[in-house]
């Protein structure tokens, strides 16, 4: 090891969590390294860890997750709900823009969530408002349930109960978008900057609810595992969002985030029902292994889940002797030691690693008989996170959700035909003078809320 | 069969014989010949085999010595011991190890045969690779043959590898390289031996191959060729599995040569049966000719035809017997014309006779009318007026009958050719029947003629004669009371006009001489009628068929052939 990386490993590990007693101070620009590009700006379409990332930092939510795990006001100043919980009026909180300068009012909430219906992998979050299928249908192009009440209320009608609704507007996909002339824009604590092939600069914006971020701005980027380590250590960035571990670098874990999933295809016939109770009786504890990162079985992160996911006893069929195994690109190491055990199972797999961007419209092909595909979590409510999985695997995005989310996992298990596997969180790991590092229960990270230390924001 | 034919196959066979009995036992020898090229052929691509067999061992040997003392695998172990190697990176890293080397597996395992990472199969990192293990139970630093899974893009398969390990210093992990013996390499192989190449493995299954060993066809090996010969390069033992690679040349080519001198012999004996046939032929040919010429000649002889010659030139028993032959159908000719010639004096005898018969008879009655009227003006008969008339009317009368034979005679020698032209039937049969509106008193005259006759070549004025003729010996024959029928009708591409009476027909004795001429029974007839008729038809290519039976009347039928469509 060399003198200088040492020195720089000592420094990291000397990193506390915050500095007793000091008082955060705004200035400084920070640099974070990304597990990977965004793909995408609008929070409604955000499918990666990355993508969260930036939808947390350009965009805001009506109710925010607090660090223990309680809603409270964001861009909302109240909201209050009827006894059934079906009626739910939001208020705004008065004088907040957009980062176009555009007012945020009560017909942009309806229209973010109408937006969720009609464009994006969370439809789920909406799905119990009234006229949500016709929206989703195409029919309509606004939601009936969702009404504004002049500026600053908005009356959101549900057709069902729904216990977990106020928790899912709290979800990062489920911020408040003002669609205008100049594209869509966001009231977050920052604002898109720069853009380049490689970096994101981000700068603060004024007007966020919160007020200004602590940092002058930030700086995101996403080089591979390898140089983002070096960048890390060498000091060149502030803050690693990665899941695997960096060698000597004091790191916190945020709650599972990406879960691994198993999707068999009904094409397989009567071998799809051996077919699941093969892949689940593979060591998933070992397969979690695999995910890059710290990650976790299944049963650490939805109780719920990994209960239902356990097959007692393999249906009657033939397990099939070849089959097309359909992967997401960053799941490629998890799939090839799914390969070899199912070799062992007397099954051929042929691995087909695609990148993830590309998954969802390789799936619609319907060319394959088991995919694995990664699904980045927006909440951690575990009835939210199985509506979210059952649109991610093709299920209806409307269909209630039991109340008792372990039936609910049951159902989604056996009507998806899907075997979740492992889990993983997002890692951070930040230099010492990196304050405020905290992620919330919901896996969200609020860039902020980090500010550096006075004595070490010059020493870079 | 014929004379000719048998002495030409004869010759055919003669000339096929030797040739064919030649083709075997060169095709034997050219078998030996090109065998031992064959098989010195395979030896050489056995050899070849080997020294592959041997630079991929020891590449393998020596990728694993690099391994086992590389940065990449002190990396590994590095990381591993300070815990920061990720499950996910490790698996493949050796991926790039065994790329950079083109080398066919990579692993670094643990001293048991777990592996840590696994470039050919990544995902059997955190196993005991079965086949890793029983290749580390064998000496390092040598190469062996090796049966592990690898990772394909069609899923993972069993391959055999020609694999070696190495320990690596510190910590203790193992290095592990190989080289597939796959199907690529199989094809490899075979591309330079220009054969098929086959690895095969425990018990000799077939693990990969490539290229086409190609048997001799089907006649090749009638003719000697053997079967694609194998030779087998074994794999360093004791290794984890028994394997050997084996190497075969394709056949084609000797079968193939043998083939082709068969097929020349085959041309040449067919070329040698051919000219002998020919040969035979023309040979066969001289020899048959004066007995082909004697068969005709005889034919033509039992034909009729007495001046029939043999012109054939020939020498000894063949050349007599033509000669014998042309003397015999001279003979035969100069007793014909005697024969002829005396039947023609007997003709001209019985005209005479018949026509002095003819004469005799009206010039008695006209003597005695004379001399009656002599006595009769010597006595000055007082009747002698009534005497004179009757005896000059019974001179001009018989006077008359004379001039009438006469003038039958001279019609009967003066015929003229008959002019045709088609000639409908009905119109025939109409301008006939016009002649006769009514029959004689006492005879009943039928008529049987259908709307359509066909067309036949005729001269109308001739025709109409014969049916006059025939029609009026129909009256005779009935007397003074009977019925006569006349029927018309197409058949057998004739058209056939049937006159019947029903008089006292014809005798039996009588039937065949009644086309002669002068013969007649009747008293006063010439004899010629019928004669007339008959040569009449025959000019018109047709004839006259008679049908009778005594007492029960004759019926007459002119037969002429059609020679059109038939009429309205």
């Amino acid at each position: 090891m060399s003198p200088g990386r040492a020195a720089a490993l000592v420094g990291l590990l000397a990193a506390a969590p915050a500095a007793a007693g000091v008082r955060p101070r705004p200035g400084g620009e920070l640099r974070v390294l990304l597990p990977a590009a965004p793909a995408e700006l609008d929070p409604a379409r955000a499918a990666s860890p990355a993508d969260l990332v930036l939808a947390r930092a350009l965009h805001a939510t009506l109710l925010e997750v607090d660090a223990a795990g309680e809603l409270r006001p964001a861009l909302a100043e109240r909201v209050t709900a009827s006894p059934d919980g079906r009626e739910v009026l939001v208020r705004l909180r008065a004088g907040l823009r957009f980062h176009d300068g555009s007012p945020v009012t009560a017909a942009d909430v309806a229209e973010s969530l109408a937006r969720l219906l009609r464009h994006g992998s969370h439809a789920w979050i909406a799905s119990a408002v009234e006229g949500a299928d016709a929206v989703r249908g195409g029919r309509a192009r606004s939601l009936a349930g969702a009404r504004p009440l002049g500026e600053l209320e908005v009356a959101v009608s549900l057709s069902r109960p729904e216990p977990d609704f106020l928790r899912a507007l709290a979800a990062a996909p489920a911020a408040v978008v003002h669609v205008g002339p100049g594209g869509l824009s966001g009231a977050g604590p920052f604002r898109l900057g720069e853009r380049t092939a490689d970096a994101i600069r981000l700068l603060p914006f004024e007007g966020h609810h919160r007020g200004r971020p602590w940092c002058d701005g930030a700086v995101l980027a996403w080089p591979d595992p390898a140089a983002a380590a070096r960048r890390l250590a060498r000091g060149g960035a502030d803050l690693l969002l990665r899941p695997e571990p960096v060698a000597g670098a004091a790191a916190r874990d945020g709650p599972p985030l990406l879960l691994a999933l198993a999707a068999v295809s009904p094409r397989l016939g009567a071998a799809a029902g051996p077919l699941r109770a093969a892949i689940a009786g593979v060591d998933r504890a070992e397969l979690a292994r695999l995910l890059r990162g710290p990650a976790i079985p299944l049963a650490a992160l939805l109780p719920q889940l990994a209960a239902a996911a356990p097959v007692a006893a393999p249906p009657p069929g033939p397990l099939p002797s070849r089959l097309a195994l359909v992967v997401a690109a960053s799941l490629r190491p998890l799939a090839e030691r799914l390969q070899v055990k199912l070799f062992d199972r007397g099954i051929r797999a042929a691995v087909e690693a695609v990148p993830d961007a590309a998954l969802p419209a390789r799936l619609a092909a319907g060319a394959h008989d088991v995919a694995l595909l990664p699904v980045a979590l927006a909440s951690g409510a575990p009835r939210l996170a199985l509506a979210q999985l059952a649109q991610a695997l093709g299920g209806d995005p409307l269909a209630p959700v039991e109340a008792d989310a372990a039936a609910a996992a049951a159902r989604l298990e056996e009507a998806l035909a899907a075997v979740p596997l492992a889990a993983a969180p997002l890692r951070a790991a930040a230099r010492p003078a990196v304050q405020g590092l905290a992620f919330s229960p919901d896996g969200g990270l609020d860039l902020a809320d980090l500010w550096f230390l006075p004595d070490r924001r010059g020493a870079r | 069969m014929t004379l000719r034919a048998r002495l030409t196959l004869a010759f055919a066979l003669f000339a096929a014989l030797p040739v064919a009995a030649a083709l075997l036992p060169l095709a034997g020898a050219l078998s030996d010949a090109l065998g031992q090229e064959y098989r010195a052929r395979l030896d050489e691509a056995a050899r070849a085999a080997e020294a592959e067999l041997g630079r991929l061992g020891d590449e393998a040997v020596q990728a694993a010595r690099e391994l086992a003392a590389g940065p990449e695998l002190a990396a590994l172990a590095r990381d591993r011991e300070d815990g920061s190697l990720d499950a996910a990176d490790a698996a493949g890293r050796a991926a790039a190890w065994m790329a950079a080397r083109g080398l066919g597996a990579a692993a670094a395992v643990e001293p048991g045969g777990r592996v840590i990472s696994s470039g050919h199969l990544p995902g059997r990192a955190g196993d005991v690779d079965p086949g890793i293990a029983a290749l580390l139970a064998s000496p390092a630093g040598r190469p062996l043959p090796c049966l592990l899974a690898r990772a394909t893009p069609a899923g993972v398969e069993e391959v055999l590898f020609l694999a070696a390990w190495a320990p690596a210093p510190e910590p203790p992990l193992r290095a592990v390289a190989g080289v597939a013996l796959d199907a690529r390499f199989a094809a490899r192989l075979a591309d330079l031996a220009g054969g098929r190449v086959a690895v095969r493995g425990a018990g000799g299954a077939e693990l990969a191959a490539a290229g086409a060993a190609g048997a001799p066809s089907a006649l090749g090996r009638l003719l000697g060729a053997p079967p694609p010969q194998v030779r087998a390069v074994a794999l360093p033992a004791p290794g984890p599995v028994a394997a050997a690679v084996e190497v075969s040349l394709p056949a084609t080519g000797l079968g193939r040569a043998l083939t082709g001198a068969a097929l020349v012999f085959l041309g040449a004996l067919a070329a040698g049966s051919l000219a002998a046939s020919l040969a035979g032929h023309l040979l066969a040919r001289r020899i048959t000719r004066p007995l082909e010429a004697l068969r005709a000649g005889a034919a033509a002889v039992a034909a009729g035809d007495l001046s029939a010659r043999v012109d054939a030139e020939a020498q000894g028993e063949v050349g007599e017997l033509v000669r014998a032959f042309n003397a015999m159908t001279a003979d035969l000719g100069r007793v014909a014309a005697r024969a002829a010639a005396a039947e023609r004096v007997a003709a001209w005898r019985e005209v005479a006779r018949r026509l002095a018969h003819e004469v005799k008879n009206p010039l008695t009655p006209v003597a005695m009318s004379v001399e009656t009227l002599r006595e009769a003006w010597a006595r000055r008969r007082p009747e002698f007026g009534e005497i004179f008339e009757e005896g000059t009317q019974a001179i001009r009368e018989e006077v008359r009958r004379l001039a009438r034979i006469v003038d039958e005679f001279g019609r009967f020698a003066r015929l003229p050719a008959p002019e045709l032209v088609p000639a409908p039937g009905r119109e025939l049969l109409d301008a006939f029947l016009a002649l006769y509106p009514e029959a004689p008193p006492g005879i009943t005259l039928e008529r049987e003629v259908p709307a359509s006759l066909p067309v036949v070549r005729a001269d109308r004025d001739q025709i109409l004669q014969v049916l006059h003729n025939l029609l009026r010996n129909a009256f005779e024959a009935s007397g003074a009371r009977g019925a006569v029928r006349i029927a018309a009708r197409e058949e057998a591409g004739e058209l056939v006009v049937a006159i019947t009476d029903g008089g006292p027909g014809i005798r039996p004795e009588d039937r065949d001489r009644l086309f002669e001429p002068y013969f007649t029974t009747k008293e006063a007839g010439t004899g010629l009628g019928l004669a007339i008729s008959d040569r009449i038809v025959r000019e018109h290519g047709g004839r006259i068929e008679v049908r009778s039976e005594p007492g029960r009347g004759a019926t007459f039928e002119v037969r002429l052939p059609v020679s059109g469509s038939a009429g309205p």
